[in-house]
């Protein structure tokens, strides 16, 4: 005869289930949190307000062209949004780049209106011809600039920026290393003034809100 | 190494991707403890029926272990962590493994008479229903089905959802088998796996399967069509494929869902149409196989065993 199955018990597949489900719960999370802190935002920005408004300094820079470049000059031109980073870079670097190419591409705001400047913080690495072969997977009228490390170090202190750290396994480590360097992007005004920073974690559609305000109030 | 070792994939905000495996404890228990408990009922329903093994449970066995090696292959290295904290697209993929492989396959691989003891089903069919069997009849309603499944998708794929809860390891795997339990209740009113659970007929089967392929249209067009990436998550990723736009990302997501998602559905249902029109204008007498002859023996519990001898 057939026995019939024992309609008090929960069966252990359930059980396993459950307990499975259970385990999962657990706080065993060990991963960073994406909520950072929310940024001070200026008022009517998704920028920080830049505290002083430093001046962009005098530095003579080398550009994909191996040409010299004036940055401040250009900066006095019209406004420029500066980033310094290193092709290399595995996290924030290609994020910041791409979502700026991507909301110029969606944005009213043309290139010729903007200066988008990437200054490398790892000049031995990024020679001007690898700055312009990174810098054309985003847009290929974002300006790359290197000079000798001590003076981008020397320009981004004076910014007020913490200074890059090369951060090398050993003195001996070949080219595998990474570099510490500001995670923000600052915009500078057409008088040559870093008025917001931009912190990583800026959004596409941040940007696209902020593109053109900050070329039609520059520019007014 | 031990840094390495996550209990589930989730969404490690700043962390590069690396092509270097990293074990997901998770994964290994899940699938351990559900293949475990799985056996162990086999060996005890065999050992119930004198050590012998019912004729389809090889059958039904191998539908299950192919469910469970289709979900650790889709929640482990790199399949997990990369649908769950760099690439939406590959969270669609996912989402379809899931839903059209280890959820059928997980519930066509459950033998009928283990269905209804987990349901706590017994023998006596004038017994009143226990909670379970009546839960399971509600939540397995077609319709009720196909709702909880829609609502779901929707819900499930929500940027505020995805961003709060992929962050975490417990966040995503309750968001992985929450999908995973809609999917299997899903795929209950198709698959039929018990007579004591609505199933549909024929022509309604693929009337619902149809309405399965039309709503994830609406996740899947805003992921496709929007101007912006949606998942914070995805946009502010370390990038795996080089200067791979978090828009393109998504764009692939979002056709993944429709279009892989509809194939399969469809494939489905030109599968059904033709097995029941051939049934329909076949004027030959249905033949029964033997194998499909001792599963609908199990699956109607129809199945007399012998009566050991009594000891003399």
């Amino acid at each position: 005869m057939h026995t019939p199955a024992t309609p008090s018990r929960v069966h252990p597949l359930v059980w396993a289930l459950l307990m499975a489900l259970l385990a999962g719960c657990s706080p065993t999370s060990t991963t960073a949190s994406l909520q950072a802190a929310e940024p001070n935002y200026a008022p009517g920005w998704n920028g920080v307000a830049v505290e002083g408004a430093p001046e962009m300094p005098e530095g003579e820079f080398t550009d994909t062209e191996g040409e010299p470049f004036d940055l401040r000059a250009a900066a006095l031109r019209k406004p420029t949004l500066v980033y310094f980073g290193y092709t290399h870079c595995p996290d924030i670097c290609p994020v910041h780049m791409a979502n700026i190419a991507s909301a110029l591409g969606d944005s009213s705001v043309r290139p010729e209106q903007l200066n988008v400047v990437f200054v490398t913080t790892d000049p031995d690495r990024d020679t001007p011809e690898v700055l312009g072969d990174y810098l054309d997977n985003f847009d290929a009228s974002f300006i790359g600039l290197t000079a000798p490390q001590e003076k981008i170090d020397e320009f981004v202190v004076d910014l007020g920026l913490p200074e890059p750290t090369l951060e090398k396994p050993s003195e001996s480590a070949s080219d595998d290393y990474t570099v510490g360097h500001p995670a923000q992007v600052l915009a500078f005004d057409r008088q040559g003034r870093a008025r917001l920073a931009y912190p990583w974690g800026t959004r596409q559609s941040q940007w696209v809100e902020d593109l053109p305000k900050l070329v039609r109030e520059d520019g007014s | 190494m031990l840094q390495t070792i996550s209990w589930w994939c989730s969404g490690t905000i700043g962390r590069p991707w690396e092509w270097s495996y990293r074990p997901l404890v998770g994964v290994y228990l899940l699938i351990a403890v559900l293949g475990g408990a799985y056996a162990w009922a086999l060996r005890r329903h065999a050992a119930e029926r004198g050590g012998e093994h019912a004729p389809s449970s090889r059958h039904y066995a191998w539908r299950f272990g192919a469910g469970l090696a289709l979900l650790a292959l889709s929640s482990d290295w790199p399949l997990g962590p990369l649908g769950a904290g760099y690439l939406a697209g590959v969270a669609a993929l996912r989402t379809l493994i899931f839903t059209f492989g280890v959820a059928p396959l997980l519930l066509s691989g459950i033998p009928p008479w283990l269905l209804r003891r987990m349901l706590r089903i017994g023998s006596d069919p004038s017994a009143p229903p226990g909670l379970p069997l009546r839960a399971a009849r509600v939540v397995t309603l077609p319709y009720v089905a196909f709702l909880q499944f829609n609502v779901l998708l929707v819900l499930t794929q929500l940027p505020v959802v995805v961003d709060t809860l992929k962050i975490t390891q417990a966040g995503s795997f309750t968001l992985d088998m929450t999908w995973l339990i809609a999917s299997i209740i899903m795929w209950v009113p198709v698959l039929r796996p018990l007579p004591e659970l609505r199933g549909l007929d024929d022509p309604i089967r693929m009337v619902y399967l149809f309405g399965l392929s039309i709503l994830p249209t609406v996740p899947a067009s805003f992921l496709t069509f929007s101007r912006f990436p949606l998942y914070e998550l995805y946009e502010l990723a370390p990038r795996v494929f080089g200067p791979l736009d978090a828009v393109v990302d998504q764009q692939i997501a979002g056709l993944t869902l429709k279009i892989g998602g509809g194939l399969v559905i469809w494939s489905i249902i030109t599968v059904m149409f033709f097995r029941w029109a051939n049934g329909e204008q076949s004027d030959k007498v249905p033949t029964l196989s033997w194998s499909q002859f001792e599963r609908d023996l199990e699956r109607y519990d129809l199945r007399q065993r012998e009566t050991p001898p009594p000891p003399s």
